[in-house]
């Protein structure tokens, strides 16, 4: 049975009233009481959306003496109870602890975790369709953000994320990992240094863009605040693949429909397209032409940049194949292969491009929150990073060839098509 | 003949090529054709159909194509009458919200009163996204008729998704309605951000009750930052400062401190040092972000004046944006910070050394590192990155010079940095007999020195005595050459070397050459196998029983099976089984087969052991099968028991021969005595 499923403000506020649960009373020894790290010196992170990509950033985070995990928030409770669960678990374990209560505080709607004062920090791990509203009310909130990738659902909703970060002088890191792992790193700074000559193409793979959702109609289980869920995308009704029950172990299958997700394309493509974009230099840009494949001139969807570079959607090589004019390097995950072999020999000399080299994705983002500096995959990182996927996305829904500004962040000469930049939202859910 | 272009262009878009047009339906044929499938409740019927259609309707869409646009909006709007299934209706109006223009508006404004509450969403977000003055017109009348709280609010925000000025008087009055419409309407007169936006945010601002003052102040300081786009940058300072004191909701104050900033421009160094000497912590987070946008020329001196005399947290931010702006110039600012006595600020500085500094700084980093105390984990990190001039010659010159206790430190840190230039210098240590050190030397050198290092890697390996040693050098030599450029002539440099050797010499090299490989030292290998010299002989074993992968497994089986020497041939075997098994992993039974006829062969049972604990790299049912009556053999169970469990690991093996792995794991519970075995097995049960 279909309904209506838009939330007022009042009924957000009689949620409030009527929140989740008890809040879970920790042992303030085992943040620092013990005099291992001084309680000035911890940070106090939320989490919203704790599903299976953030659940594993919360046992991380979790496991470090210079954070102290406060909240949780999910709009399914069995994963409220197993990230309770594995915070309680972990903060057991640590030694010293003393019978004074801290409180970990457990939310069904981020509004309430956002509303506390004493949270310095939020993790997001929520579907796509949600980053854009919770990281930009998080800012103004004056929380720091790491963001799940891919940062959004539309271009214009990465925009207004940058807007919002920059405003409200917050540190945000998207969760476009790879930037911090040394082969890629390194990938990168030899194609800027020159090593293969010029850059010519870069062949990325990465899956296929997402689609309309025909799944058909369940009951909602007990537990699921599916409305919630469904947040500020158009009203349909539950489907065990898009939320899927606590025995489902995998990555939950919302990201293949395009009212949730951009697909493999912004899935894959916020990490590998991530590395194009940083190999190019091209972190506050992006492509000029975007051309899908049409069957016979066409094989591949074609990026064309400004600076001649051309960009292909798959095309062979694992990863990231960068082509120059003299050599190829390929990168990804653990694996790195450069041609001429000699290529990655040799280590980047004092004379060659340096890349921002992080200490690791966590610990980069922990250390810009307190330097206040913007960490390796900083909200504008991100905006372009994932802009590139939208725009492949659109090229292959609307079937043509798209010319676009990347200074502007418009397309040229198609009306249309740039109606698709930005997506109305079911309300109350807005990006302001 | 707006049929016949709409035909064409349809055609040109969607195969990128003319189709004959006779045989294409028109829109409205395509929309009949479509329509029964559109709006059926069953979800195979529908997708082909709705697809089909939106294919057609994202076609229209493309420049050019505005009258056949226009007129399959008017196609689809008759199909938008109640007696339509819903889901039809749903579809096609997810088609307007793309396509739709001026033709829609009156349709849409009369669905978004529709009983069906999905239907008037739908239609609203369709003239939401319609981008003629009409559809915001016809939102506006809307909003001005609304009274059910929560349909005003999506009016509200629709008119500020839409951004139009020609809302600002709709909406401005809402700024003294209930508190949920005020907030709002302040929301969506942000996002509008017109002058007349601004002056009616500045108005309520004032009067406004408290709960509401985030909302409208944030709404009012969007309107400045428009403002400051367009150069007026007067206006928009002025509304900076007057929502940046400390009263103002914190949203509030963090984006007026922010906007205070960026009007500043080049004159906003004096404002960035007072914020941070606060002790404001939001005002010196802002402030500390900020320090990496400043902009002119005196940026740094003034920062270099007033940093001493900022709070430790504000120095830390400060030293951060200065590493962050990359100006080599402040490398003397964090040399100094690198010195203090405040923790956190020598670890700042230390930090920002990484990016800053060049070999001068390495003297200073080396100290802080062998101090050992709480700034050393900085002093690592940053000399693992430091990449400015002469770092590795620096480090290089102060490994040679350091005393033994430090030396394995050093060269850890070469290694880290991928710093070839330093084999040289490390062969001159390689002969240490230093129990700590030798490991972190041979690493080292195995990860760095290169196809041009051979000769001197062999030099090595002729002083080195034949043993475990020997035998470290003669890997060194195989990861040097493993760095060369062509696959096929690896062996090259160790066979420049092996040609005009003397005898013994000869004799020496032959294993390092058999752990290369390559066609060239294969000849080479075989001749040694075929000589009358038994020393030559012998080390030619060697050198092909050290083979990197299975090219040879055929001349191993013949030595296995025929080597006059027996130690030849259980040498042979065993390096037979360690090459086939590098071939088994895509469970291929041919490899099974070879490890069956390798089983036949062995005699002792040290290589049946080996030879079951290498069998799980077949990953196939098969080798399951094969595995198992080993268990009943008391001497080889425990092997036999690890490979089970291996093969068990493999999900993608197990699940479809569950019940057969569930016996054999129940088996090995019963037999196996190794507690890992044993561990894992029961893991494996308990998943299952």
């Amino acid at each position: 049975m279909i309904q209506s499923g838009t939330l007022s403000r009042r009924g957000f506020l009689t949620r409030a009233a009527t929140a989740v649960a008890a809040p879970i009373f920790l042992r303030s020894s085992v943040f620092g009481a013990d005099g291992a790290t001084p309680p000035s010196q911890r940070l106090t992170l939320g989490f919203v959306g704790v599903g299976k990509m953030c659940y594993s950033h919360l046992c991380r985070f979790a496991d470090l003496a210079e954070v102290e995990v406060r909240a949780v928030c999910d709009v399914q409770q069995t994963k409220r109870q197993a990230a309770v669960k594995a915070v309680e678990e972990r903060y057991a374990k640590r030694p010293g602890a003393t019978t004074q209560g801290t409180r970990l505080g457990v939310y069904n709607d981020f509004r309430e975790l956002l509303a506390r004062p004493d949270i310095d920090a939020v993790v997001i791990g929520t579907p796509d369709h949600w980053h854009a509203i919770v990281a930009i009310q998080a800012a103004k909130a004056g929380k720091d953000v790491y963001c799940e990738k891919p940062m959004s659902l539309t271009i214009g909703e990465a925009r207004a994320m940058v807007n919002a970060v920059r405003r409200y002088g917050r540190v945000f890191q998207t969760g476009s990992q790879q930037r911090s792992s040394r082969e890629f790193r390194f990938a990168c700074e030899m194609v800027r240094s020159g090593r293969i000559g010029q850059l010519t193409s870069i062949n990325v793979n990465v899956g296929r863009t997402s689609e309309d959702c025909y799944l058909p109609e369940e009951p909602v289980p007990a537990g699921v605040d599916w409305d919630m869920w469904l947040g500020p995308a158009p009203w349909r009704p539950y489907n065990a693949i898009l939320c899927p029950p606590p025995s489902f172990t995998g990555f939950p299958h919302w990201r293949l429909y395009r009212d949730y997700s951009g697909g493999g394309m912004t899935d894959w493509g916020a990490h590998h397209f991530d590395i194009a974009q940083w190999g190019m230099g091209m972190d506050e840009s992006g492509p000029s032409e975007i051309i899908p494949p049409d069957g016979k001139d066409v094989q591949l969807l074609t990026y064309r940049y400004a600076n001649g570079v051309t960009v292909y959607h798959g095309g062979g090589g694992r990863g990231v194949l960068f082509h120059g004019t003299e050599g190829k390097i390929e990168v990804s995950r653990g694996y790195l292969q450069t041609t001429p072999a000699s290529l990655m020999q040799k280590p980047i000399g004092p004379n060659e491009v340096h890349l921002y080299n992080s200490p690791g994705h966590h610990a980069d983002w922990l250390r810009a929150i307190r330097t206040r500096q913007r960490p390796i995959c900083d909200v504008e990182v991100g905006c372009r990073s994932v802009s590139v996927c939208h725009l492949g996305n659109l090229a292959y829904w609307l079937k043509r060839p798209l010319k676009w500004d990347p200074a502007k962040e418009q397309f040229i000469g198609d009306a249309e098509a740039n109606r698709w930049i930005d997506r109305p939202r079911r309300a109350p859910w807005t990006l302001a | 003949m707006r049929t016949i272009a709409f035909l064409l262009s349809l055609s040109v878009v969607l195969v990128g090529a003319p189709r004959a047009s006779a045989q294409e339906p028109s829109f409205k044929d395509l929309l009949a054709e479509c329509l029964p499938g559109i709006g059926s409740e069953n979800i195979p019927d529908n997708q082909a159909a709705q697809q089909r259609l939106q294919d057609a309707c994202y076609a229209l869409g493309a420049t050019g194509q505005e009258a056949a646009r226009a007129d399959a909006c008017r196609e689809i709007l008759k199909k938008l009458s109640p007696d339509v299934p819903r889901p039809a209706r749903l579809w096609l109006l997810k088609q307007v919200q793309w396509i739709g223009r001026e033709e829609c508006v009156e349709t849409l404004a009369a669905l978004i009163k529709d009983k069906d509450p999905l239907i008037r969403d739908a239609a609203l977000r369709a003239l939401q996204s319609n981008p003629t003055p009409q559809a915001n017109a016809q939102l506006v009348a809307a909003l001005g008729a609304a009274s059910d709280p929560d349909w005003r609010t999506a009016l509200i925000l629709a008119l500020g998704f839409r951004g139009e000025s020609a809302s600002v008087p709709a909406l401005a009055p809402l700024l003294s309605a209930e508190p949920a419409i005020a907030a709002v309407a302040a929301q969506s007169l942000g996002k509008i951000g017109c002058e007349a936006a601004a002056q009616a945010l500045s108005a309520a601002y004032e009067q406004a009750r408290p709960e509401l003052r985030p909302a409208i102040g944030e709404a009012w300081l969007c309107s400045a930052d428009r403002l400051l786009k367009a150069g007026q940058t007067a206006d928009a300072a002025a509304v900076y400062l007057r929502l940046a004191d400390a009263q103002q909701p914190r949203p509030v104050r963090l984006a007026a401190m922010k906007g205070r900033l960026v009007a500043a421009g080049d004159q906003a160094t004096p404002l960035v040092l007072e914020m941070l000497a606060s002790h404001d912590a939001d005002a010196q987070a802002v402030a500390g972000g900020f320090v990496v946008e400043l902009r002119g020329a005196g940026v740094l001196p003034a920062l270099s004046a007033g940093l001493p005399k900022l709070p430790p947290a504000a120095q830390v931010m400060v030293l951060a944006g200065l590493a962050a702006r990359g100006d080599r110039a402040a490398m003397p600012l964090a040399v100094t910070a690198a010195r203090a006595s405040q923790p956190e600020i020598r670890t700042a500085g230390i930090l920002a050394l990484s990016r800053l500094g060049d070999g001068t700084v390495v003297p200073l980093l080396l100290e802080i590192l062998a101090a050992n105390n709480e700034a050393t984990p900085a002093a690592r990190e940053c000399l693992e990155r430091i990449c400015g001039e002469g770092v590795d010659e620096a480090l290089i010159v102060a490994m040679q010079s350091s005393s033994p206790a430090q030396r394995k430190g050093l060269i850890e840190l070469l290694e880290k940095r991928q710093c070839t230039a330093a084999v040289p210098a490390l062969l001159a240590d390689a002969q240490t007999q230093d129990k700590d050190l030798r490991p972190a030397l041979l690493r080292a050198l195995g990860n760095l020195a290169q196809p041009k290092d051979v000769p001197a890697l062999v030099a090595l390996l002729l002083k080195t005595p034949r043993g475990k040693d020997r035998d470290d050098v003669e890997k060194l030599v195989m990861f040097a050459c493993s760095r060369g450029e062509d696959p096929q002539t690896l062996d090259q440099p160790v066979l420049a070397i092996f040609q005009p050797a003397s005898a013994e010499d000869r004799l020496a090299l032959l294993p390092a050459l058999g752990r290369v490989g390559g066609k060239r030292a294969l000849q080479t290998v075989l001749e040694a196998i075929g000589s009358s010299d038994a020393n030559l002989r012998d080390a030619g074993v060697r050198a092909l029983c050290n083979w990197p992968d299975a090219s040879v497994a055929d001349e191993l089986l013949k030595l296995a099976a025929g080597a006059p020497d027996k130690a030849h041939q259980t040498a042979a075997l065993r390096a037979y089984v360690r090459v086939i098994s590098q071939t088994g992993k895509e469970g291929d039974t041919k490899t099974l087969d070879k490890f069956k006829k390798a089983m036949d062969m062995a005699i002792r049972t040290e290589d049946k052991k080996y030879l079951l604990s290498r069998v799980s790299n077949v990953r196939n049912v098969k080798t399951l099968r094969w595995v198992v009556p080993y268990l009943d053999d008391p001497t080889l169970a425990t092997e036999a028991g690890r490979s089970v469990v291996e093969l068990a690991h493999r999900r993608e093996l197990m699940e479809p021969n569950h019940r057969e792995f569930t016996a054999a794991l129940q088996k090995v519970l019963e037999v196996s005595k190794d507690a890992a075995t044993l561990e894992k097995a029961k893991r494996i049960m308990q998943g299952l």
